[in-house]
């Protein structure tokens, strides 16, 4: 569970908190300081997802170090936090935070990249760290920052973790990465809208909560279900769970358009927890069959955050047109039909058996 | 190391960092603050919100009250929970002054100060008048500030029940402009209600710090001023907030509320979204006068255009008033009007007249008599 907790902790805890701090307090870059806060979000994408084998081998030997670091990073910024607001004029703050998000960035992709190196995963460990988180979230409807300390101490668990050398897995993915991270880049986009909405009011934490401890028990259900089905050869359990959840997390963003009072339903949050649990199950039952095809993992882990980016940028310009988020739906399902094609053409492509 | 060995670091580094974090600050007041005060008589019941750093461990022990130097201490009629966010009651004194008082509050080891927190008023008029001043700009102009100061004396000597501040109270959100901004508005004798304005939100944290949460409601007796954020985003409503403005008209008394609102509901730079659903909610609920700022410039709109009919008719009145200390701007007859502030008058449940003043004298006074 401890590699999980660090896998999650950027995405779901710092980059949900700062996200949010940023929206709630003021999407504020007159100060030269509120560009700080974008370094950790563009690290991901743009150097840890370059870095060759080499260089992420150094950076796992000091791994123990990075994590204890941002541990007391984190917990220096977070502080002023716990019963103050988040000064968006602080230059002190942007600093620190950015610091804390750099090193969570880090840890975060070098247990990932473990993580994916290994094929085989059970749903437990992920179900229980999705319940550590949301137990965080549940907590910023009174401390509406705490998700900041619930990072920190994610980091402070992955110093006792060990650290090996692994080998990257082939970039890309396989078949289907593409797809699972369109998803995860509509649902990192659905669900980070509540917080917007919310404003000051940082009870959107326990909507989140709703949605990930949903996620966390869906995926166990569904992953013991699937064990029992397949042996009466029903593959199609765990292979169609990515289309449901594109169909789940679809219905909630339909009647949110339909009826913009929706955001705030627990209902709502259900569906967007069935859908990532759908995700889920979807990474798990491809993680179960090679290693190269776990590389999609990284793929999904920074489509999320991409998502948190984009969804946080169209809250800050474009909240006034709800319906005009249904666009964050295009890309899974373009990515879903154009896999299917390309599956049924490699089909089509394959000589005929000699049976 | 072995991985026990390992494990117990790294617990010890977690406790380390927890403690190191929560234990230094005791609470934090929420309510009341400076922006939101609690009007009430003698002998009336006074709700505290705070909000502890250890839930379980830091309690709400005692409250007082503190002007000039001296304290008060007030009885607890119902004692806070042990929660993360703590509301106990206390008894204001039968015997208290009347006056505005910082609210000093001790949970566990530690002590924090409200500013101004408290308004004990003789007793709870049921004929008043309130002032509306919006647009303070803080930081903007040397004049300005002083147009403030000038506005403040002249509220001083007609002593309305309370001031109404309907946002941008600074002009980029610096902690030392909301800093001469509260004292400029602590010179006021009477209790102080405020808004925050989009030019709030450059400083965001700065302006929490001085004047608390930007919504909720203030209550004078059976009236509600009803405080609102509409600079929220992109100058909008959000869900949240129509349902929150809802549930706050559903718990104030039927056709005695002011809504505070910083940003006009309709025209070119008005709130963009759920405006006419929350203008709708307005007309259902009864609600007589809106007051707001941003435009620099006296308007009016909605059914009553700024009470020019008959206030209390039943049609809601919007009101906007002209700057107190930005810089005046032509309204759409190219005329810039004066500084100022709007008096409202307030009888037997009914808003009776609305009269827009200004303090420099000259210029459209004409104009400023009564629009009732």
């Amino acid at each position: 569970m401890r590699l999980r907790l660090a896998v999650l902790q950027f995405p779901l805890l710092y980059c949900f908190g700062v996200l949010v701090g940023m929206s709630v307090y003021g999407v504020n870059f007159s100060p030269a300081g509120g560009w700080l806060y974008l370094i950790p979000l563009l690290l991901p994408p743009a150097v840890l997802s370059r870095l060759s084998r080499g260089a992420l081998d150094r950076m796992r030997r000091s791994a123990r170090i990075l994590a204890g670091s941002g541990a007391l990073l984190g917990a220096v910024a977070y502080r002023p936090l716990h019963l103050g607001f988040w000064d968006e004029r602080s230059l002190a703050q942007a600093v620190t935070v950015a610091a804390f998000g750099v090193v969570s960035a880090v840890v975060g992709w070098l247990a990932l990249t473990q993580l994916a190196a290994r094929p085989g995963h059970t749903p437990a460990p992920v179900a229980a760290a999705l319940a550590v988180v949301a137990a965080f979230l549940a907590l910023s409807s009174w401390y509406p920052m705490i998700t900041l300390l619930g990072a920190a101490l994610c980091l402070a668990s992955a110093t006792a973790l060990r650290w090996e050398p692994v080998e990257v897995p082939a970039r890309g993915g396989g078949p289907r990465a593409v797809f699972l991270g369109a998803l995860s880049f509509y649902l990192a986009a659905e669900l980070s809208q509540v917080a917007w909405d919310m404003g000051s009011d940082s009870s959107w934490g326990t909507l989140i909560a709703i949605s990930f401890l949903t996620a966390s028990a869906l995926a166990v259900a569904w992953w013991f279900m699937a064990e029992r089905l397949a042996a009466a050869s029903h593959p199609w359990f765990t292979a169609g769970a990515g289309a449901v959840a594109v169909a789940v997390a679809g219905t909630a963003s339909a009647v949110t358009a339909w009826r913009p009072a929706f955001v705030l339903h627990p209902a709502r949050h259900v569906l967007l927890g069935l859908a990532l649990g759908g995700l889920i199950v979807a990474l798990l039952a491809r993680t179960t069959v090679t290693a190269s095809a776990a590389a999609g993992v990284q793929s999904v882990w920074l489509a999320f955050v991409l998502g948190l980016a984009v969804s946080a940028v169209y809250s800050a310009q474009c909240e006034a047109y709800p319906r005009g988020r249904l666009a964050f739906v295009a890309p899974a399902v373009l990515a879903f039909v154009w896999e299917r094609r390309r599956a049924v053409a490699l089909r089509r492509a394959e000589p005929p058996s000699p049976a | 190391m072995n991985p026990t060995g390992r494990a117990l670091l790294a617990g010890a580094l977690g406790a380390a960092a927890v403690g190191w974090v929560v234990l230094p600050d005791g609470a934090a007041v929420e309510s009341p603050s400076f922006g939101a005060p609690v009007i009430l008589e003698p002998g009336g019941e006074l709700p505290v919100t705070i909000r502890v750093a250890i839930p379980g461990v830091t309690t709400l022990d005692a409250a007082a009250l503190e002007h000039d130097g001296v304290k008060i201490p007030l009885t607890r009629v119902e004692p806070a929970g042990r929660g993360p966010r703590q509301t106990a009651r206390f008894r204001i004194p039968a015997d208290c002054r009347p006056g505005n008082y910082d609210l000093v509050v001790r949970a566990g080891a530690g002590q924090r100060t409200a500013r101004r927190a408290v308004a004990v008023l003789r007793e709870i008029p049921e004929r008043f008048t309130v002032a509306q001043i919006s647009d303070l700009h803080f930081g903007a102009s040397a004049e300005g500030e002083a147009s403030v100061a000038r506005i403040v004396a002249e509220l001083n000597r007609l002593a309305p029940a309370a001031v109404l501040v309907t946002g941008d109270i600074a002009q980029d959100g610096k902690p030392q402009e909301y800093e001469r901004a509260q004292r400029a508005l602590a010179r006021l004798s009477m209790p102080v209600v405020c808004i925050p304005g989009n030019h709030d939100r450059r400083g965001w944290g700065a302006y929490l710090t001085s004047f608390g949460g930007p919504t909720g409601s203030v209550r004078l007796g059976s009236w509600t001023f009803l405080r609102l954020d509409s600079a929220h985003g992109r100058d909008q409503f959000t869900e949240s907030q129509v349902r929150d403005i809802a549930q706050a008209l559903d718990e104030a008394e039927p056709h005695r509320v002011i809504v505070l609102l910083h940003i006009p509901l309709v025209g070119t730079r008005s709130v963009k979204a759920h405006a006419h659903s929350v203008m709708e909610l307005f007309r259902r609920k009864g609600v007589p006068l809106v007051l707001s700022g941003h435009w620099h410039y006296r308007a009016g709109y909605g059914e009553d255009p700024g009470g020019r009919g008959e206030p209390g008719a039943g049609a809601t009145t919007y009101v906007v008033t002209a700057t107190a200390g930005g810089p005046p701007v032509p309204g759409p007859t190219g005329h810039s009007d004066l500084r100022g502030f709007t008096l409202i008058a307030v009888d037997r449940g009914k808003v009776t007249a609305i009269e827009p003043r200004t303090v420099e004298g000259g210029g459209d006074a004409a104009a400023a008599g009564s629009t009732r």
